[in-house]
């Protein structure tokens, strides 16, 4: 190995103490305040059925946990999505993940008050994250559909890809604008669950979307070359030996599988996964091997940092998160813009 | 099929263009290894797309455009680039990768999509490298890099490939002369030395005239005409294709047709 990339990879590591840092101190803080000691102690006897305990491994730990995943998966999708369309506006919602997941969820949640009688309390949370998980890849399928139907598909596949992105997601989001105007007393579930959060989940939201996205993130990494050679053009890296349209499909469909499932157990939560690659890139630099990894540590560390906060900011009460990372991200976000303009000139 | 079919591009009543117009018509043409050919045509007589349909960047409509004997609609993206490099006219850097690394990414055809890069990759792109001129460069980002340092990036990234066939649209455009001349000479000397097939375009007719052994004049999707130097750069032909009264002179030098335009 050279040793540009030698270094850029010895960089990798405070990266990943920045993670273990926040979700020690995620998991410290909290409306019981458990010390590092307690926590130490639990970790190592999990056996113990004292009140730690429970806070420690069925609340704690669990949310935390989740948080990174999604954090570290949104940022991986978005750092893929960026790269293949080639596009620095690109994030993991582009092509309607999002605005199909929050219809599904949507649909989910007015189906359950309908009918609370038949649905017990512990498959509510199931059911919503499989409508909003299949939501958000019908609604990219139509997507898809729309785009190889379209004539100019042919000259311009990507920037067809994302107008019907947006089309539809203009339209599957008036439909949820809809539900909720027509259904008042909804309105608070529906929105909380839009703005995302973390709140109340367990072991069985990671079981569920963990997997996902851990399978889809590590088929991204393993295109990380044909990610680098993507950004060349499609004419030049399909005259470097890539055959351009599968492996952009395979792209396309791992980071939409990745979005979907942390859509759907922790709702729309913007900003992350625009600006997680972003941030990598101005560390690591932009080759893709380097960039997925350390995007996924980034973004999760930025996630667990922004639960964390959103938890305790007003405790007892909880900001939805998605407010956090806006709010958070955004001043963070513009200050590296404007510091890189400076550079530039 | 004897050694002289092989390892040469062969083009056979080739057709093709886009959606609604067709840009080449009926070329046919053979390019031998060891020999610089350079295609030359106004703006748009079809210098490109005669390129891009090597590559199988455009469905060829009618015809065939044979790889070594083969038919290259049959070929792989992978076989394609382990046999022919391209380094395109024009291509916009999107991320702030190192000159390097842009390099090095020529090899991929070489390590499939997952294989790490060995040490002969690195000695390959280190080669390229140096004869563009780019080893004080390797660690500059290819967002900052100026016209000609972006033009010969491209060009090492093509040497990288270690294709027996080299194409490159319009390599001297944005180089200065001693740019100019180092990457024809190094072209040059690559097909004559190591029996490379070289095929590039240039709108340069003097520079052409000094460096390429195969002349082939493109006009309006046609082969107006094929051969040597002397026997395609006539004032007639030039002035006819180019619409642009021109003088034919000896060159001072080498005696290879110099073309002057009469203003």
């Amino acid at each position: 190995m050279q040793p540009r990339q030698l270094i850029l990879v010895w960089r990798m590591i405070p990266l990943v103490g920045f993670l273990l840092a926040a979700i020690i101190v995620g998991i410290h803080l909290g409306a019981v305040e458990l010390s590092f000691e307690q926590i130490w102690q639990g970790l190592l006897n999990p056996s113990d059925a004292s009140y730690v305990d429970t806070i420690l491994w069925q609340i704690r730990m669990p949310r935390v946990i989740l948080a990174a995943c999604v954090g570290g998966g949104l940022a991986v999708a978005g750092a893929a999505f960026q790269g293949v369309f080639r596009n620095p506006l690109a994030d993991p919602f582009v092509i309607g993940a999002s605005s199909g997941a929050a219809l599904g969820a949507t649909l989910a949640l007015l189906w359950m008050a309908g009918s609370v009688t038949v649905i017990t309390a512990t498959w509510q949370i199931p059911w919503l994250i499989l409508s909003a998980f299949i939501g958000a890849i019908l609604v990219v399928c139509a997507v898809f559909m729309i785009a190889a139907l379209s004539n100019i598909g042919r000259n311009a596949p990507l920037l067809t890809l994302i107008l019907a992105g947006m089309a539809l997601s203009s339209f599957t989001g008036a439909l949820v604008s809809l539900i909720m105007f027509l259904n008042h007393e909804m309105l608070t579930a529906i929105f909380s669950w839009l703005l995302g959060s973390f709140s109340g989940r367990h072991w069985n939201e990671i079981m569920m979307a963990g997997p996902v996205i851990l399978g889809s993130g590590c088929l991204l990494w393993l295109m990380s070359r044909p990610l680098d050679l993507l950004s060349f053009g499609d004419e030049t890296a399909m005259t470097l030996g890539l055959s351009i349209s599968k492996f952009r499909m395979l792209i396309l469909i791992a980071a939409t599988m990745c979005t979907a499932a942390c859509v759907a157990v922790s709702g729309v939560i913007g900003f992350l996964g625009l600006m997680a690659p972003h941030m990598t890139r101005i560390i690591l630099g932009p080759r893709h091997g380097l960039l997925i990894p350390g995007s996924c540590l980034l973004g999760a560390t930025m996630m667990v940092v922004a639960d964390t906060l959103a938890r305790t900011i007003i405790a007892p009460a909880e900001i939805p998160v998605g407010i956090v990372t806006a709010m958070m991200g955004c001043p963070f976000f513009l200050f590296l813009l404007v510091s890189r303009g400076q550079q530039t000139k | 099929m004897n050694q002289t079919a092989m390892n040469q591009i062969e083009l056979d009543q080739v057709s093709c263009g886009y959606a609604d117009r067709e840009v080449l018509k009926q070329v046919s043409l053979c390019v031998e290894p060891g020999k610089v050919l350079v295609l030359l045509g106004p703006n748009g007589s079809g210098k490109t797309t005669l390129l891009r349909a090597l590559f199988h960047l455009v469905d060829v409509k009618e015809g065939h455009v044979l790889i070594e004997g083969q038919e290259i609609s049959r070929l792989s993206r992978k076989e394609i680039a382990q046999k022919l490099a391209l380094s395109p006219q024009m291509e916009l850097p999107q991320w702030p990768m190192t000159v390097e690394e842009t390099v090095q990414l020529g090899r991929s055809s070489h390590r499939g999509w997952v294989q790490p890069f060995r040490s002969d990759d690195a000695a390959h792109v280190e080669t390229a490298l140096q004869q563009t001129g780019l080893t004080e460069l390797r660690q500059r980002k290819i967002t900052e890099l100026s016209g000609g340092e972006w033009r010969r990036t491209l060009i090492a990234r093509a040497l990288a490939q270690q294709t027996k066939v080299l194409c490159l649209d319009e390599p001297t455009t944005g180089l200065d002369l001693k740019y100019q001349v180092e990457v024809l000479s190094l072209i040059r000397d690559l097909a004559h030395e190591r029996n490379l097939t070289v095929m590039l375009t240039i709108h340069d007719l003097n520079l052409a005239s000094c460096f390429a052994d195969q002349f082939v004049l493109l006009d309006q999707g046609r082969i107006a005409a094929m051969g040597t130097g002397e026997e395609v750069l006539t004032e007639a032909r030039l002035t006819k294709v180019y619409q642009t009264k021109v003088k034919v002179v000896p060159h001072p030098e080498y005696q290879t047709p110099l073309i002057v335009p009469i203003l």
